[in-house]
């Protein structure tokens, strides 16, 4: 049983273009995926009822993700949705960006993530490039300053691959256990939530550079602690 | 001179008020994606064309008024390609739940299901009248419609008074900024251009009066 994904498309050769470049990251059973693109003639086009039999082909119960390219896959998706007529499904049309949704939603499922966790990475996808070339917006936002936070502290990163793929998810994992809201930031750069490796990506933090630790809640001393320390290990458990 | 002397819609007739519109369509086509050229992807009149050719194939199936035009509705959704296709099709599907198992509708009738078509379009496209889309031709000519019967009009007054607002609402979009779909990329550039879907919409009002002989 897993989340299924469904592609709507205006292109047939775009959208299996988009889920080829995905399941590149995919080495075990690839997840239900279903193409929705294309005119009934072979054309440039969308069709809800092609939307609604591809929701049916991919539905295991755990919900369903919709990916749209532009104008009318929009459309075509909620009323495919509609066409669908199943209140007990979770199915969901994504805000999310096609080329890099369609690869962060792919990844998820194939790791058994729920619907939530999918969505929430699919939808956070175009970070690394917003955080990579950056916007108007992102230096002037939040500075770390301004936020309220019942602990901080500061933590240089020691390992050779920084903040890379794998130290992301064993901090992500580290988080996890503490009852508290973790932000990581590195200068203007986020913050994000240490929950998210999709966000954790987006400081393209790298050795020597200096994460910001905050948190909230109940366990907010003690996870930022923990959470320093670890960094300050080099990802090693102390 | 149309066939239609009643004061209802029969089956026979929503039936041919689509073959009529059809051919509209038609007739219209290389307008309709003149019209979507300049603000457009300029495939408005190939692609309803498409779809309301593929709807003419299906009139002679339905049993009931409902059944015509939810199967209308279905087939321009799978056979149009652009948003004009769950557009148009939301508005004849849902004027098709309006309706229920019937072969006849009273004015008023027909006024109530277009116009909860109408509302469909405007909940599918989150649309507001003055984003220069179907809805300004639409909108003002159910009001209309509706209008006339009000004042004690017969369907040929009513459906004459709701063809000429319809043309209103249509050309009112020309000095308009699109705020939706593909033209809203091309902001004041979009204005002094004619909608191609406010365009398309008052076809269906011309093929209803052409029908009833306005």
């Amino acid at each position: 049983m897993a989340v299924g994904i469904v592609v709507v498309s205006h292109s047939v050769a775009l959208a299996q273009a988009a889920v080829d470049l995905a399941l590149q990251m995919v080495h075990d059973d690839p997840p239900p995926i279903a193409l929705a693109a294309g005119t009934i003639d072979g054309g440039l086009g969308t069709d809800a009822t092609a939307v609604m039999a591809s929701i049916a082909e991919v539905d295991q119960g755990e919900g369903v993700v919709i990916f749209v390219d532009v104008g009318s896959a929009l459309m075509s998706a909620e009323l495919g949705v509609e066409l669908y007529d199943n209140p007990s499904a979770d199915i969901r049309v994504l805000a999310a960006p096609f080329v890099e949704g369609i690869m962060a939603g792919i990844i998820k499922v194939a790791g058994g993530a729920s619907i939530d966790e999918v969505e929430a990475e699919s939808v956070a996808a175009m970070g690394p490039k917003l955080a990579h070339l950056g916007t108007p917006e992102q230096v002037s936002s939040s500075p770390e300053s301004n936020r309220r936070a019942e602990a901080r502290a500061e933590a240089v990163l020691v390992n050779d691959a920084g903040l890379h793929a794998r130290p992301a998810a064993q901090l992500v994992a580290r988080a996890r256990a503490f009852d508290a809201e973790v932000l990581v930031s590195k200068g203007v750069i986020g913050p994000v939530p240490a929950v998210s490796s999709i966000g954790l990506a987006t400081l393209d933090a790298r050795k020597g550079d200096t994460l910001h630790i905050e948190a909230t809640g109940v366990e907010a001393e003690a996870a930022v602690e923990a959470l320093v320390a670890f960094v300050e290990a080099g990802f090693v458990a102390g | 001179m149309g066939s239609v002397t009643a004061n209802e819609l029969t089956l026979d007739d929503l039936a041919e008020w689509l073959r009529r519109y059809a051919q509209i369509v038609d007739e219209n086509k290389a307008y309709l994606t003149e019209l979507d050229s300049a603000i457009g992807d300029a495939d408005h009149g190939a692609n309803m064309a498409r779809g309301t050719a593929a709807v003419v194939t299906t009139l002679d199936q339905a049993q009931s008024i409902d059944a015509l035009l939810k199967k209308a509705g279905m087939t321009l959704v799978s056979t149009v390609g652009g948003t004009s296709g769950p557009l148009y099709g939301t508005l004849l599907m849902k004027m098709g739940m309006a309706t229920g198992q019937r072969i006849a509708l009273h004015p008023d009738e027909f006024g109530k299901a277009f116009r909860a078509g109408v509302e469909g379009v405007i909940a599918r496209g989150k649309t507001e009248l003055g984003d220069k889309t179907m809805i300004d031709a639409l909108v003002p000519s159910i009001d209309a419609f509706d209008a006339a019967l009000a004042d004690g009009a017969g369907l040929h007054d009513a459906v004459d008074s709701a063809q000429q607002s319809a043309a209103a609402g249509r050309d009112a979009t020309i000095p308009m900024v699109a705020r939706k779909g593909r033209a809203s990329y091309l902001g004041e550039r979009s204005a002094g251009h004619l909608d191609p879907g406010a365009t398309s919409a008052t076809y269906l009002w011309d093929a209803l009066a052409d029908l009833l002989g306005v």
